[in-house]
């Protein structure tokens, strides 16, 4: 279950790019979307949500970015924060919009103040505050769908055991 | 002695967030270097997830293309009329160009010229993926070294130049587009003008407005609204011709000493779907 919907989402990271403008108001991050999604599904297997992730950091470095390492650590850092946030706000639809959103900006703006470290763009409050704004209200969308039908599906199943368990 | 455990655990975790900080830093800097090149892993993993990649993209870009379709055929009639024109001068352009090939062919040969700066050859491709990561403004195309590909190679539409390509592995290369906000190579390219052509630097692209800046033009040179700005071909990576826009308006530089020219670009970045990837053609 939790396996399909981050590989799912990980695609859908590719294919959503490919038919959005690149500079628009649309930029996706449905990876990070599923591993807070995910999360309530590990029951608080917390070892294995951080293997997950690191995992799911390294394709998208190896595949999309090509960052060899870069991402791996990133999404472990993230999956820190999104547990960190999950005690605090626990996963009815409002609190996973908050989480998401302060995720976006947390990784947002990690990668920003990296990249002008490192030297490989220029520092200007305008194109921070894009990058966490273009991004945000896709994701919202996506995580309130993903949302749903994990709740639907998941019930589903768990309707079909409790049935099976009473025959 | 619960607590004094759990607040070291805090404590530890801390310098654990810094050091992956500070390792993210390096890696980052490592990996985003202009002139690496992906090792054999990377290649081999890249080329397997972009290709289950292509497929899921299947019946996206089917759909996509239907409408396409639909809109095309909406001003179908129109389209007609504007080719017919263009078909009636058609003939006379193709037969004048085959004059002037061969007419550089007997030059070449009487100047015992090997290489040309304009001399290239094509390769179609369609684009996989698109900037994924926000910042790299960097685009994916389903050719490799397998046909062909090779670092720094010209990737053009037919409007006019995109960028170049960076990374190459067997079947998908990554093109770096020349709409990055700092460009890491300045291009050079020259403007035509009335008899003769002016020579410049790209230094600048803004995304908001799609235009180029280009530098280093000097201040007593008029030049016309609409020229055509092309590549010199006197760089490592670009031959010569390569549209990249027009000329949209021009400005004085901080001292007045040079003139500063917009370049509106030939190219819409948000809209790019099969790409040509040239080479130079040196026999």
């Amino acid at each position: 279950m939790k396996e399909v919907i981050l590989v799912i989402s990980f695609l859908l990271d590719g294919i959503f790019s490919n038919f959005l403008p690149v500079n628009g108001i649309f930029a996706p991050l449905f990876t990070l979307v599923s591993l807070i999604v995910v999360y309530p599904y590990f029951d608080g297997d917390k070892r294995n949500y951080y293997k997950y992730s690191f995992v799911l950091g390294l394709i998208y470095d190896l595949i999309y970015t090509d960052t060899m390492v870069y991402y791996a650590f990133l999404f472990l850092f993230m999956s820190f924060i999104i547990i960190k946030l999950t005690i605090i706000l626990n996963d009815n639809y409002i609190n996973i919009i908050i989480i998401t959103i302060i995720s976006i900006i947390i990784f947002r703006s990690i990668t920003y103040i990296l990249m002008v470290i490192t030297g490989n763009v220029s520092f200007n409050y305008h194109i921070w505050f894009n990058s966490i704004y273009s991004s945000i209200l896709a994701n919202v969308i996506y995580a309130v769908i993903l949302l749903s039908i994990a709740n639907f599906i998941n019930r589903k199943i768990k309707f079909k055991k409790s049935h099976n368990l009473r025959w | 002695m619960y607590g004094r455990r759990k607040q070291f655990d805090r404590r530890y975790l801390l310098i654990l967030i810094i050091v992956i900080i500070a390792l993210a830093l390096v890696i980052l800097a490592v990996a985003l270097k202009k002139d690496r090149n992906l090792n054999p892993l990377e290649r081999v993993i890249k080329d397997a997830g972009m290709t289950v990649l292509k497929m899921a993209e299947t019946p996206f870009s089917f759909v996509k293309d239907k409408i396409n379709e639909v809109h095309e055929k909406n001003n179908l009639y129109k389209k007609y009329k504007q080719l017919k024109d263009k078909y009636e001068k058609i003939d006379f352009i193709i037969s004048s160009n085959e004059n002037l090939e061969s007419e550089v062919h007997k030059l070449k040969e009487a100047l015992d010229l090997n290489t040309l700066l304009s001399d290239k050859v094509g390769c179609n491709a369609t684009i996989v993926s698109r900037d994924v990561g926000y910042w790299y403004d960097e685009v994916t195309i389903d050719k490799g070294s397998k046909d062909g590909v090779e670092k720094n190679m010209a990737v053009v539409t037919p409007k006019g130049l995109v960028g170049r390509i960076t990374k190459v592995s067997k079947h998908f290369s990554t093109v770096k587009l020349l709409s990055n906000d700092n460009m890491d190579n300045k291009i050079s390219v020259k403007i035509k003008t009335n008899d003769d052509y002016v020579y410049g630097l790209i230094s600048k692209y803004d995304s908001k407005t799609n235009t180029y800046t280009v530098e280093g033009i000097s201040q007593n040179v008029d030049i016309p609204e609409d020229a055509d700005v092309v590549t010199t071909g006197m760089g490592i990576t670009f031959s010569s011709g390569l549209l990249i826009g027009k000329v949209k308006g021009t400005t004085s530089d901080n001292f007045d000493l040079s003139k500063v020219v917009k370049v509106e670009a030939a190219v819409d970045f948000n809209d790019l779907d099969y790409v040509t990837v040239l080479k130079r053609d040196s026999k």
